[in-house]
């Protein structure tokens, strides 16, 4: 018991304490942070605001309040038509939009002058302002005074809420949470594995390579030591999880007070304009129909079986081979449905109990990440159990065979191991 | 007491055998000698011994009973490929493989701090591995392979790469480590090691024992009737004297006194050729050139017509 705890601790601490490591448990949360804030961060400060446009309108029929932009936006004379050269090249105006008559035929060109490139969003924003106006205007040159308000009227808003029956009771829920929810528990098991997996694999070729192997496996079973270094492994990713977590939580916390302060209210405001009363209470309610306690305990499961399933497989493939360029290939082909599984959970979070869901939650290569996607939703207890014991099954058998290729490739150097080859050592 | 019994021990590797009926038995108290051109199935020996892999059939013997798991606790190996992990500390990564091969932290820190100190690396212990020659490096390897007092030591190669110096610490150290009751197995190409370290040796060829025994008793086999005589006085006449007697291989004089090596021909008696001499020339010395291990190596290699791959 005593070695596979320093095997553990070494393997732990050689990780730990690389600079690779602490820059990237540092800088990671700052990354997370950025990009969850960056989409607000960016609504906030578009460039529309400074930008000033100006509007020589031939049609008459333009108001500030029927064109929709953040631009600033100001009506200039059809006289000004002759200045627009000077207008623009002494930035009075970011740019002006002429729009001429509107002729019998409802063509019209209308012309963007600029000295910086416009954004497809100004573009976007004018020419459907633009187009609404007119095709009105349009509307009642034919007589059809009345009937802009008649088609408001018809046009409606469509929302379904979604009710979920639940013990006898309802509850109104958001279904598209419950779909991101989904998403980034799959996820996070996807990137755990495939991060820390190739680590287990890099770690196995690095001790074949420098032949330090020999010694190791002379001293210590090399099962034993197999899984000490894949259990120091997965602490090390364990570690990575907790300070992210941590940090990132840290430093969303500080970054959300620290704009509160500067302009009023920063999630607050979002929530104002976004969430009314009712659809607060759906979060709250989708939020209150995930139960935690399976689905903690099943995150648990799925990410540590995971992560054991897949460093065995990498294990066994760090020893077969002799060089970088070779890890390449092989573990590509192994990444294979892992790959597969993020593609299911696309289609899982939006549809979790299809045929298709169910199978690749149960298929022990891809279930740690697509029964993930399904576990928010809700799943049957028996098809949960069913999903971990395949899980653990394969798991035990993916170690023993790992652990027979490990023992007698990791002495191969220089040679071609054939699958012919492999298959006879399981003999040993 | 035999610490090593093989017997009857086959190993196949894709169809074709890399040790073929190999039976050997290793007294528990020599330094044994396992000689053998490149690719002989010297390595794939040890590997059985280590119980990195496992013989098609036969059987091993450690101190009378089959060698099992277990066993590679009281055994200590210095492989000829060997590394270390580059990015550690030489003392952590020593008390790292101490801890392995089974003992506790503290055990093994002491231990080892008196190691380092007997073979002068003290200064080493905080620095990387990394930082140390290759010669440095199979010091650290060395103690790894002997902290936890082995009853049996298997060691390839161990001098490759040393300098006279650390060549002359080592094998004090593997005499005194065989004095204490280990058993050693020393796998090399290096002559000179096995006489002046070597009891017994075995030679290796395409899987095979051609031959094993004590030194001493294979240099006696193997001799070849070569005497070696320093004398003062007339050499054609010593020439005259026993011409159908000897073959003389080599000559040389140093002023006054002449050296020769020469092969006394079938059924005369070194006697009667020493009589006949004594009346003519004043003799400074007589001695009979035993062959050398190497001698004896390359000569048993190219009579068995034997393709050393390397």
């Amino acid at each position: 018991m005593n070695e596979i705890k320093y095997i553990i601790l070494r393997e732990y601490l050689t990780r730990v304490r690389k600079k690779s490591f602490i820059l990237l448990s540092l800088l990671g949360p700052f990354f997370f942070a950025l990009i969850s804030m960056l989409p607000t961060y960016f609504a906030k400060y578009s460039e529309d605001k400074e930008n000033k446009i100006g509007i020589i309108d031939a049609t008459g029929l333009l108001r500030k309040n029927t064109i929709i932009s953040d631009c600033k936006i100001e009506f200039l004379n059809i006289s000004d038509t002759a200045n627009i050269n000077k207008l623009i090249s002494n930035n009075s105006y970011s740019g002006i939009i002429q729009v001429p008559q509107i002729d019998s035929l409802g063509k019209r060109q209308v012309r963007y002058f600029f000295y910086k490139q416009p954004s497809i969003f100004i573009l976007n924003s004018f020419e459907s302002s633009i187009e609404k106006v007119v095709f009105e205007k349009q509307l009642t040159n034919y007589g059809i005074k009345s009937i802009s308000t008649l088609l408001d009227s018809i046009k409606s808003i469509t929302r379904i809420t979604a009710v979920k029956i639940e013990k006898g009771s309802e509850k109104e829920v958001n279904p598209r949470l419950l779909n991101s929810l989904s998403m980034i528990f799959g996820l996070a098991i996807y990137l755990y594995i495939f991060l820390f997996s190739v680590q287990v694999m890099r770690g196995v070729l690095e001790e074949k390579s420098n032949r330090i192997i020999e010694l190791i496996i002379t001293s210590v079973d090399p099962f034993k030591f197999m899984v000490g270094k894949i259990l120091g492994v997965a602490m090390v990713g364990l570690t990575q999880l907790i300070i992210w977590i941590l940090l990132t939580t840290g430093i969303l916390s500080i970054f959300s007070r620290g704009i509160d302060l500067q302009s009023g209210s920063f999630t607050s405001g979002i929530l104002n304009q976004h969430i009314d009363q009712q659809q607060l209470n759906q979060l709250l309610n989708t939020v209150n129909s995930i139960d935690i306690n399976i689905i903690i305990p099943a995150f648990i499961f799925f990410f540590i079986a995971g992560y054991l399933l897949y460093s065995s497989m990498f294990a066994a493939i760090g020893s077969i081979v002799n060089h970088d360029d070779e890890v390449q290939q092989l573990s590509t082909l192994i990444s294979i449905p892992l790959i597969i599984a993020v593609f299911v959970l696309s289609s899982t979070s939006n549809n979790p109990d299809s045929s298709l869901s169910f199978w690749f939650s149960i298929i022990p290569f891809t279930s740690p990440v697509v029964m993930m996607g399904r576990i928010v939703h809700g799943v049957p207890i028996e098809q949960l159990l069913l999903s971990a014991s395949v899980l653990i099954l394969t798991i035990i058998g993916f170690m023993w065979l790992s652990s027979k290729i490990y023992r007698t490739a990791i002495l191969m150097y220089g040679k071609k191991i054939t699958i012919k080859e492999i298959i006879k050592w399981f003999k040993y | 007491m035999n610490s090593i019994e093989i017997i009857n021990l086959n190993k196949k590797y894709l169809k074709s055998f890399v040790l073929e009926n190999i039976n050997l038995t290793i007294d528990g108290s020599s330094i044994f000698g396992l000689l053998g051109p490149n690719g002989a199935g010297k390595t794939t020996l040890i590997r059985l011994l280590t119980q990195i892999t496992k013989p098609d059939s036969g059987k091993i013997l450690f101190y009378g009973k089959e060698i099992t798991k277990i066993d590679i606790k009281r055994i200590g190996y210095l492989p000829e490929e060997r590394g270390l992990y580059k990015k550690m500390k030489v003392g952590e990564q020593a008390i790292y493989l101490a801890i392995l091969k089974g003992l506790s932290f503290k055990q093994a820190e002491i231990q080892l701090k008196e190691w380092f100190e007997r073979l002068e690396i003290v200064d080493w212990w905080d620095k990387n591995v990394e930082e140390l020659s290759k010669g440095m490096q199979q010091k650290v390897q060395f103690i790894t392979s002997v902290i936890h007092k082995p009853d049996l030591l298997i060691l390839d190669e161990p001098f490759s790469g040393l300098d006279p110096i650390n060549y002359q610490i080592l094998s004090r150290e593997i005499k005194r480590i065989n004095q204490e009751g280990a058993t050693v197995i020393l796998s090399t190409h290096n002559m000179d090691t096995v006489e002046n370290l070597c009891d017994d040796i075995a030679f290796i060829n395409n899987g095979e024992i051609v031959l094993t025994g004590a030194v001493e008793d294979i240099k006696q086999t193997y001799k070849t009737s070569t005497y070696e005589i320093c004398f003062g006085g007339d050499l054609f006449s010593f020439r005259t004297l026993l011409q159908d007697m000897i073959e003389i291989i080599q000559v040389e004089q140093y002023n006054e006194l002449y050296r020769l090596i020469f092969k006394i021909k079938n059924d005369i008696q070194v006697e009667n050729i020493l009589r006949k001499l004594l009346s003519i020339i004043k003799f400074v010395s007589f001695k009979e050139v035993l062959p050398s291990i190497e001698d004896i190596f390359v000569n048993l290699i190219s009579t068995n017509k034997i393709d050393s791959h390397e």
